[in-house]
């Protein structure tokens, strides 16, 4: 599976750049405004330039935060349109006539899209971590600096160091698992319609409309399953009981929409 | 080796692919004959598992067709199947990383043999020079079924000769070559076995010789009579 991944990096390398080029670009516009409000703030100028210089700061963080919802939506749309493309291109033969099961090439598709959104989360993340402090060192904002940030959060929520990091994974991994199990109900909606539809006009409209129907019933579930009152929690605990039910809900997606592209792909799908 | 067994393929509402079945031996090179449309490829890629049949069975030496047999068949489709990204070289480093029977220094070697740049990227190659990469990439395996969709498509008369010469020379006693055309006259001479179809549906198929001496035609002479307009043929 490993080989798999490999060249689905491979395949998908010029966009991956693109996306990191317009990131790189975008962190260097910040750093660049935040040198320049730095200088005003510095000056303890109150003019025009000053006001300017302090727009363009939070304009240029503002697209950063827009970057970073284009870069989630843009690994989604690079890993679902991957593998539609795969299954309707003549590029299929070259990975489906190889030994390898179908169940391993799905999972390779959406090992990829997963590891490339935790690997640009972590990126975003990392410059957010750093860019903060400097913006608001710029502005000449108060900013106490992440550990009494992280005091707050484990005083508030009555937890030590490892708890507060654990809760910390704990979302995150809900957050990727739900995104994860999203990328798998396109892959089972497109393998679904080259199922029944393949060759045939249209195929593509049906993919995105049985993709939103099986979104709107995934979350219908999660709804039933999810107690939504107990949203309003007295600790971190209770919101992770809560939750334990969407994660299972989720993982259950994940793995059944593995097994069914991956049946699909073996016994019903013509390349 | 291979048999293939009262195999159907359905699409939609018309068989590409008509109840046919089919034995072959090992280390025959048999011509798959028909027109465009005759089902030609579909079995090809029942054969090679990138299809499956809506009834019968197919085994290649006694093993269902499927990720299994995958490892030992190379089928090279008639299309370019390559990523955009790839070089003649990405292409053989590909299939090194997926073949265990790949051969990378033979299949370097055949492209230098043909005057291809291992770095050119495929997707800017004219077809006659993307087809001497797809026959080296799969001669350059070492499996037990080899097959060609229609290989002699699309290019030159010079690629063309380069092409069947290719095949003569990676015959082997333990392999089977299928090799499907409707340009008849250039396999005449070096097939073994001949599989007529039409329609999806096996008209006659046999050791070539004993065909020729049966029907007292030439194979070309058979295909010319079998797919000649209003012709009938007595199998």
């Amino acid at each position: 599976m490993l080989k798999l991944i490999k060249y689905e990096f491979r395949k998908n390398r010029s966009l991956l750049l693109v996306i990191l080029g317009i990131i790189a670009a975008l962190e260097a516009y910040f750093l660049f405004r935040a040198y320049a409000a730095a200088h005003y703030n510095a000056l303890n100028s109150l003019s025009e330039s000053s006001n300017r210089a302090e727009i363009h700061l939070i304009v240029a963080m503002s697209l950063l935060v827009a970057a970073s919802f284009g870069t989630a939506l843009a690994v989604f749309i690079m890993g679902v349109s991957g593998y539609s493309r795969e299954l309707n291109q003549k590029t299929s033969y070259l990975l489906f006539m190889t030994p390898q099961s179908t169940f391993a090439i799905v999972g390779a598709k959406i090992l990829f899209t997963l590891i490339t959104g935790v690997v640009f989360a972590a990126l975003l993340a990392g410059l957010a971590a750093v860019d903060y402090p400097l913006m608001m060192d710029s502005l000449g904002a108060e900013w106490r600096g992440y550990y009494n940030l992280l005091d707050w959060f484990m005083t508030q929520n009555e937890l030590n160091l490892t708890g507060a990091l654990l809760t910390i994974a704990f979302f995150v991994c809900v957050v990727f698992l739900s995104i994860i199990a999203t990328v798998s109900i396109a892959f089972f909606a497109i393998t679904l319609s080259a199922t029944f539809m393949r060759g045939k006009k249209g195929h593509a409209v049906v993919s995105v409309l049985l993709f939103a129907a099986l979104v709107f019933a995934n979350s219908r579930l999660t709804g039933l399953l999810v107690d939504r009152d107990a949203y309003i929690l007295e600790s971190v605990a209770d919101m992770v009981r809560v939750l334990i039910p969407q994660m299972i809900q989720d993982a259950a997606v994940l793995a059944l929409s593995l097994f069914a592209c991956a049946w699909m792909l073996k016994k019903r799908v013509d390349l | 080796m291979l048999e293939i067994d009262h195999v159907t393929k359905r699409y939609g509402g018309k068989n590409a692919v008509d109840d046919l079945s089919l034995s072959l031996e090992a280390g025959r090179l048999v011509a798959l004959l028909g027109p465009n449309g005759s089902g030609k490829t579909t079995l090809m890629k029942m054969i090679a598992a990138l299809a499956s049949p809506t009834a019968g069975s197919i085994r290649l030496d006694g093993v269902p067709v499927g990720l299994q047999t995958k490892a030992q068949v190379a089928y090279m489709p008639t299309e370019s199947y390559f990523y955009g990204y790839m070089s003649a070289r990405d292409a053989g480093r590909y299939y090194r990383d997926f073949f265990a029977d790949f051969d990378m220094e033979r299949y370097l070697l055949s492209l230098e043999r043909e005057k291809l740049d291992p770095g050119a990227k495929i997707r800017t190659m004219s077809s006659g020079m993307m087809a001497k990469v797809k026959l080296a990439l799969t001669f350059a395996r070492a499996c037990r079924l080899v097959m060609l969709d229609e290989p002699l498509n699309g290019i030159d008369i010079v690629a063309r000769e380069r092409t069947l010469a290719a095949i003569a020379e990676n015959r082997g006693a333990n392999r089977t070559m299928i090799v499907s055309s409707h340009l008849v006259d250039e396999l005449e001479t070096m097939i073994d076995d001949a599989v007529f179809i039409r329609d999806g549906a096996l008209v006659v198929a046999g050791d070539a010789k004993t065909l020729r001496e049966k029907h007292g035609m030439s194979i070309v002479e058979m295909y010319m009579k079998i797919y000649g307009e209003g012709a009938a043929f007595d199998a």
